[in-house]
């Protein structure tokens, strides 16, 4: 497969390098000389330096033998154009871009399509960054929350602190507290290690549980499991960018939200677009301008300026003054061991947000909703199971009968968007929606030939 | 420096190594020779020191950096050397010191093609075969093969194919992996052999010679099995094809990849990389020819076009193959002949030397001095093909010329110093620097009566031009080892 990536920004690099270890032809396009220089020195990719949009310049990437553009520059109008250009003059059958601008989003269906602007997938990392903080903000204790088979079913990870009462138990003790509410442990993270639970494994301090259950449950099973059930209510926000924006304009109706940002036009114009929330303008590293805004009494504190590093530092200054949780956007790998020790409660890695979505594209077969998980080791994913008409495939065959490769679980199973418990003895049917969870990334493609549609002998051939 | 990571790999490539050991045990069998035993033993040494060097770090994880793939390239090349010396040392004809099977192992990786051994009509085929293919595996490159065929070197792989591959501009991959990149290059390498085989086969060469000469045709090495080289067939059809195959083995291998996927010959004739290289060749074919037309030499009128042509085209591309005794030539001919190693091969080919990209951009920068004197405020440029020449890369191009000239002056006065005299030591570092093969004075059939220790400077100048210079230079600075 071919990708080509136009713009070699914080995405464009993300996407390229996660996607140059699959096997996948990458050209990496930027106008910028020394984004190029770094992209070929680190990444097995080809890189071309030039304007994105302009036709020459794809053609000298190798547009024609494309399978996907991805169009993540700065600017909306450059992805547009470039999705155009390489729809009109080369065929290019996916093109996904970055349409961040919400006039542009407003009219997205009149806009978005072969008619008019032929993209066959926008992503806006923002959006789903600011979804993904909302989630955990919304259901309190969890670490993060991933929504498949539209939003029938969600996996959830949490974190095992030192006082939980979880510890000692075994998972069969907690299927008996869980008073029939259908909830299962789909895997355990522990000291590195991913473990496939059994009924009698034993929960310890510091595991990372990742559990599925129904989403209308998942309040529940938090609540029951981690003692979490009161509601944030306070939300204090450092950094007014475009994700700041978004966090505080989509809670801002069912909590107090306060928002902190350092330059003060920029507060003003945050204010011009926020109704209810509270707009500050102060160094959000200043200890006596925290503890003024009652950092002490604050259910949540986040840091989602665009610099690590102050994210990172204002987050633990906050967690140390009395914040209840503090979340961190990091961008950064070298910085995700560093704080993974638990002294920032929820890191949140952008980068994994975004990519999922450019993997479902990707992904061969009935593959849906890819979410990576683990900074990128493991991977869950929906499949729909096709309908082969009888012959050998999926359908039909028991939970149990199904060979999947060493490391490959089915965590879910939704039918007619309704969860069913994965019992050993349920009989796939076509159409159903899968959800499955891959230890190690390199499984993914043995698992994505189960779901392709059944090929005749003579494509089998060819190929 | 991550030595785990170094010696896995270098394990690694030398069981690569190791297995090039086992097509000349069949050739030893199909004309029944009973020489097994030195391939035998070269195999199961390296082999055995390959996996040696292989579990003590396979569980070494982590990438190479820049500064590892120099490493493995000059540790690869210099344990190459030696291993592959072991054929000649153990066998008993040749019987070879230890020095001379290095300087032979040596010579034909780097595809210099100068040699110690004489008598070589006399030779077993399978050292014959042997020393062909040390050259055809050297052309481009092992480690370029490497590459193509051990995908777990990774990011890794693209560090090393920079450390091995000539030329001043690297980083022009001509696919997005690097991976597949080397395996189009020897796609291409593996065309032209083939091409080359059935050509000098169809031309009359019993179908070994035209094997093992393809193999020292197109990596330019310059190797025979006959000791009169090409003057051996005395054949003007055969003395054509192996023109026209030097000269398309001395073109740009990412302009062969760009025209065989385009399908396009017209990129060939919009490269000024090559139509400089054809300018060269053709303004020396036109000054040696007439040279000798007009002072006179022991060839008659009709043989000095095809002998002048010859010559040059193996001397420019720096084969060294010879079809006549060129030193009986008015003296200043061989030496035209020699400068001719230093720009006659393109950048990115299998050719030694400076590369004629160098010259051109030297050349070109030569020229706007000269405008920028007229027109002190000009400010333009320099241009290869209608793209800009990035600065880095023209400081790059001139840096590698000044360490060319000094290593070639150092090189000179140690020869001197093991007693050669200066004609010979001139020539001889030219001939082993550019990778050429034959030289002048005591050295112009062979390096067999020159001192060991001039052996020695002369392997380690073979090495440093195949390396072109830096990647051995590095090596020896001390930034490179201060951490």
């Amino acid at each position: 497969m071919r990708i080509i990536i136009l713009g070699a920004g914080r995405v464009g690099f993300t996407v390229a390098s996660n996607l140059s270890c699959e096997n996948i032809d990458i050209t990496l396009i930027d106008k910028n000389q020394s984004v190029i220089d770094a992209a070929c020195e680190r990444l097995d990719v080809s890189a071309i330096c030039g304007s994105v949009s302009h036709p020459d310049v794809l053609e000298s990437a190798g547009v024609k033998h494309a399978d996907i553009i991805i169009a993540v520059t700065d600017s909306d109008e450059t992805n547009m154009l470039a999705c155009q250009v390489a729809h009109h003059l080369f065929q290019v059958p996916q093109k996904i871009a970055r349409v961040r601008s919400r006039s542009f989003l407003d009219y997205q269906e009149q806009l978005f399509n072969a008619d008019a602007i032929p993209i066959d997938l926008i992503i806006n990392p923002e959006n789903e960054i600011v979804n993904f903080i909302k989630n955990l903000i919304l259901h309190p204790g969890s670490q993060q929350v991933l929504s498949f088979a539209n939003g029938a079913l969600s996996l959830v990870e949490a974190r095992c602190k030192r006082d939980s009462d979880l510890i000692g138990q075994t998972l069969r003790d907690l299927t008996v507290s869980l008073q029939g509410i259908y909830a299962r442990i789909a895997l355990i993270y522990r000291q590195g290690d991913i473990i496939q639970p059994t009924y009698r494994t034993v929960i310890e301090e510091g595991d990372r549980l990742f559990f599925i259950a129904p989403s209308e449950d998942i309040k529940q099973v938090l609540s029951i499991l981690f003692n979490q059930n009161k509601p944030y209510k306070r939300l204090i926000i450092a950094g007014g960018g475009r994700i700041g924006l978004g966090l505080a304009r989509a809670l801002e109706n069912s909590l107090q939200v306060k928002i902190i940002t350092k330059n003060p036009t920029n507060a003003y114009q945050l204010s011009e677009q926020l109704d209810h929330s509270i707009v500050l303008s102060g160094d959000a590293t200043d200890e006596a301008f925290l503890l003024d805004e009652n950092i002490d009494r604050t259910d949540v504190f986040c840091t989602l300026t665009s610099d690590d590093e102050t994210n990172i530092l204002c987050s633990m200054l906050a967690k140390s003054l009395g914040a209840q949780v503090v979340m961190s956007l990091v961008d950064r790998n070298a910085y995700m061991n560093m704080v993974d020790n638990g002294s920032i409660d929820n890191v949140i890695y952008p980068q994994h947000t975004t990519i999922g979505k450019i993997l479902s594209r990707v992904r061969q077969g009935e593959i849906s909703s890819v979410h990576s998980l683990l900074r990128g080791k493991a991977e869950a994913f929906e499949a729909t199971v096709p309908d082969n008409g009888g012959k050998r495939g999926l359908a039909g065959k028991k939970i149990r009968e199904i060979k999947l490769p060493l490391g490959c679980t089915i965590i879910g199973l939704v039918r007619d968007g309704k969860s069913i418990p994965t019992r050993a003895s349920v009989v796939i049917q076509a159409a159903d929606h899968m959800i499955l969870f891959v230890a190690d990334k390199s499984l993914v493609h043995q698992v994505e030939a189960l779901f392709q549609p059944p090929k005749s002998l003579l494509s089998r051939f060819i190929h | 420096m991550h030595y785990n990571v170094i010696r896995k790999i270098s394990g690694l490539l030398l069981g690569l190594f190791s297995i090039t050991m086992l097509p000349p045990i069949i050739v030893s069998s199909i004309y029944q020779e009973q020489n097994h035993q030195p391939f035998i033993i070269g195999f199961l040494a390296i082999f055995f020191t390959g996996l040696a060097l292989w579990l003590s770090a396979k569980d070494a994880t982590g990438e190479l950096r820049t500064r590892d793939g120099f490493v493995v390239a000059v540790v690869f090349w210099l344990s190459l050397g030696l291993s592959g010396s072991i054929p000649f040392y153990v066998s008993t004809l040749p019987s070879l010191s230890l020095t001379d099977a290095i300087f032979e192992s040596i010579s034909g990786l780097t595809t210099t093609g100068a040699t110690v051994i004489t008598g070589l009509d006399q030779l077993p085929k399978s050292i014959l075969f042997y020393r062909q293919q040390l050259q055809w595996l050297g052309g481009m490159g092992i480690i370029v093969l490497a590459v193509a065929i051990l995908p777990m070197l990774g990011i890794g792989g693209m560090q090393l194919y920079k450390a091995e591959t000539p030329g001043p501009v690297k980083d022009a991959k001509l696919t997005p992996r690097i991976t597949e990149t080397a395996k189009a290059l020897w796609e291409i390498y593996l065309g032209l052999t083939i091409a080359c085989t059935l050509a000098y086969w169809s031309g009359g060469m019993s179908l070994f010679d035209a094997i093992t000469h393809s193999f020292s045709t197109v990596s330019i090495g310059g190797f025979s099995t006959h000791d009169a080289s090409f003057a051996f067939f005395d054949n003007s059809s055969l003395n054509y094809i192996c023109v026209g195959f030097m000269f398309i083995s001395g073109i740009n291998f990412a302009l062969h990849f760009k025209a065989a996927r385009s399908l396009n010959l017209k990129l060939y004739s919009q490269n000024s990389e090559l139509k400089t290289y054809s300018s060269i060749l053709l303004s020396h074919i036109v000054i040696v020819g007439l040279a000798l037309l007009i002072i006179g030499s022991s060839l008659s009128d009709s043989m000095i076009f095809e002998h002048t042509l010859f010559q040059v085209v193996s001397f420019a591309t720096t084969s060294g193959f010879t079809s006549s005794d060129y030193i009986s030539w008015p003296s200043f001919i061989p030496v035209i002949l020699i400068f001719l190693s230093f720009y006659g091969g393109c950048g990115g080919s299998t050719a030694g030397g400076i590369k004629v990209i160098r010259i051109l951009i030297m050349f070109k920068q030569l020229g706007k001095e000269i405008t920028h004197l007229i027109h002190p405020h000009s400010d333009m440029p320099i241009k290869l093909d209608h793209h800009v020449v990035s600065r880095p890369i023209i400081n790059a191009v001139w840096s590698f010329f000044s360490a060319y000239i000094l290593a070639f002056g150092v090189l000179m006065v140690l020869m001197m110093i093991t007693g050669l005299d200066q004609v010979t030591a001139f020539s001889a570092v030219a001939a082993t620097l550019n990778n050429l093969g034959p030289g002048l004075g005591d050295i112009s059939s062979n390096f067999a009566s020159v001192p060991d220790s001039s052996k020695w400077v002369a392997c380690f100048a073979m090495l440093l031009g195949r390396l072109e210079i830096f990647t051995l230079l590095v090596l020896f600075s001390p930034v490179f080892w201060r951490d």
